[in-house]
């Protein structure tokens, strides 16, 4: 068995979705206090902001595939929780939001967009909480498909150092943490930043 | 008249290289007498009694003491009480518990460094060695340092409360640290000094001389020694007044002592040395109202204690005036 082989054993027998939402839904019920009215950029199916709504939390979805959004909006209005859903790029996006969060997204931008990307971002948000996987992690190789867009599974990944300093350029207040691989049930981090924009 | 002229020259000379020697005893007694249980303390001129035991602040005096082979087993007291206060990934809390600090990771750091270096102990050297990698890792891609860790969460944090605890130039004083350690050839941190010098030359004018001058120090210790003068003779220098009394900031009518030794050290280390002696009379003017040698944290034009904030006598202050009636000692006497 070689060490890829073994790495990908490792986290078949590892991965768990609850403990991964779990860890999740706990650092963003700390990242915006009740009551809030949330955004999360690039939603999918948006299965935790759907459990953030059930709370009592004000969700917005936004995602840039069609599908997978009315997908999860079909499954807010089913039971009957209120929604707003945006198919849209985020850069397209006007408004203002107490909270904007995001997970998987922001290291599928090149270093080059990604300033765009975080400056957009707090524009139209008070809070800011991004998590991304530290995709340096030599244990765990990415597939990195250049033709895919950002934010799909298997997606071109770039490195995530930067982040930080980015958000710092545009924050005052900034926290930066990482989600430890056996919290999240996973073989790998999760990283992730907080700010609040100037 | 060639001989008068030349005798009263030198008189001059050795009264006031006195004035330095009588400086530098009254502050080394005061630091000495500011530790207790390893720890430096201020002085508190209203409740007269010693006030807010310091762990960064026992870092410098660790230092001036270590890097001088004086005041040995002061010196071991306060290395060992630092040791034991040592976080286990290396940082030191400030006065807020649970939050470790860079910038005083950064001080004691080089306290234990000096320390190392005289006594080879090699408890410090490994403590040291700690106090490097956590700095390292509290530095942010742009150069920038994260000013505190958070235990309880786990995180780097940067918040909008002061210069203490935001993305603030005051880091860079971290460098003197840092290349120290180089210089020991402990670790290697020419990316990591480089980056945080380009970063803070990038930032805004300078207002404040107390944390201002910490980020000129360290960048002075950072090789940007040219970067320095400019700044100096830009934010600093036109402030001074005739008496050498220095606003804590140009809207403010008391001075920062600290602030203004560590600007007319700065000024003596660039070749300013008349605004640096005007600086020192009126520091020691301030030493001059206390008998107990330290200089008040906050005074008047005059010299005479500002009790705005609080009405203490603070071991930083004086240990960077020891340093200074130092520098300035030694520039007199090199310079005739």
């Amino acid at each position: 068995m070689n060490f890829r082989q073994f790495y990908k054993q490792r986290l078949q027998r590892y991965t768990s979705p609850s403990k991964v939402d779990r860890a999740l839904l706990g650092l963003l019920y700390r990242s915006f206090p009740q009551p809030c009215r949330i955004i999360e950029a690039g939603c999918h199916t948006a299965h935790l902001s759907y459990k953030m709504a059930r709370i009592g939390y004000s969700m917005t979805i936004l995602d840039i595939l069609d599908t997978p959004l009315r997908k999860a909006e079909r499954k807010f209005l089913d039971s009957r929780l209120p929604v707003e859903a945006i198919h849209s790029d985020i850069m397209l996006v006007d408004g203002h939001w107490q909270g904007l969060w995001n997970s998987g997204v922001v290291q599928c931008y090149p270093p080059e967009k990604r300033e765009i990307l975080i400056k957009k971002m707090c524009s139209i948000a008070h809070t800011i909480l991004l998590i991304y996987p530290t995709v340096e992690d030599r244990h765990f190789p990415r597939q990195n498909k250049d033709d895919t867009p950002p934010g799909i599974v298997g997606c071109k990944e770039y490195p995530v150092n930067d982040i930080p300093s980015i958000m710092s350029e545009y924050c005052h207040e900034l926290y930066h943490g990482s989600i430890p691989p056996k919290q999240l049930g996973l073989a790998y981090p999760f990283e992730y930043v907080i700010g609040k924009p100037s | 008249m060639y001989f008068q002229t030349t005798t009263t020259f030198f008189l001059f000379l050795g009264v006031l290289s006195l004035d330095f020697e009588r400086a530098k005893d009254h502050a080394e007694k005061f630091l000495e007498s500011c530790v207790h249980s390893g720890l430096a303390h201020s002085w508190d001129t209203e409740k007269m009694r010693w006030v807010k035991p310091y762990p960064e602040v026992t870092g410098y005096i660790l230092s001036l003491f270590s890097s001088r082979r004086i005041h040995e087993d002061l010196c071991s007291q306060m290395a060992h009480r630092l040791m034991r206060l040592q976080r286990p990934y290396g940082g030191y809390f400030s006065f807020k518990k649970k939050a470790a600090y860079v910038f005083d990771t950064a001080q004691i750091g080089k306290g234990l460094l000096d320390w190392y270096m005289w006594s080879k102990d090699e408890a410090a050297k490994k403590a040291v060695r700690l106090c490097g990698d956590f700095i390292r890792k509290m530095q942010l891609d742009s150069g920038a340092f994260f000013p505190i860790y958070s235990e309880k969460s786990r995180e780097r944090v940067s918040l909008n409360t002061s210069w203490g605890t935001s993305f603030s130039t005051i880091n860079c004083k971290a460098t003197e640290f840092l290349i120290a350690l180089q210089d020991a050839q402990v670790d290697d941190f020419r990316e990591v000094i480089n980056k945080v010098c380009q970063w803070t030359l990038r930032q805004e004018q300078l207002l404040y001389t107390h944390p201002g001058a910490y980020s000129l120090e360290g960048l002075w210790a950072g090789g940007f020694a040219k970067e320095v003068a400019a700044r100096l003779e830009k934010c600093f220098i036109p402030r001074i007044q005739e008496n050498g009394f220095l606003a804590y900031h140009p809207d403010l009518q008391y001075s920062y002592s600290s602030g203004s030794v560590q600007v007319g050290i700065l000024c003596a280390l660039n070749g300013c040395l008349d605004e640096a002696k005007s600086i020192w009379q009126w520091a020691w003017n301030v030493q001059q109202k206390h008998n107990n040698g330290g200089l008040f944290q906050y005074a008047n034009p005059d010299g005479s204690i500002n009790t705005s904030i609080h009405s203490e006598i603070n071991s930083w202050g004086t240990k960077y005036f020891y340093e200074f009636s130092s520098i300035l000692q030694t520039k007199t006497t090199t310079l005739y």
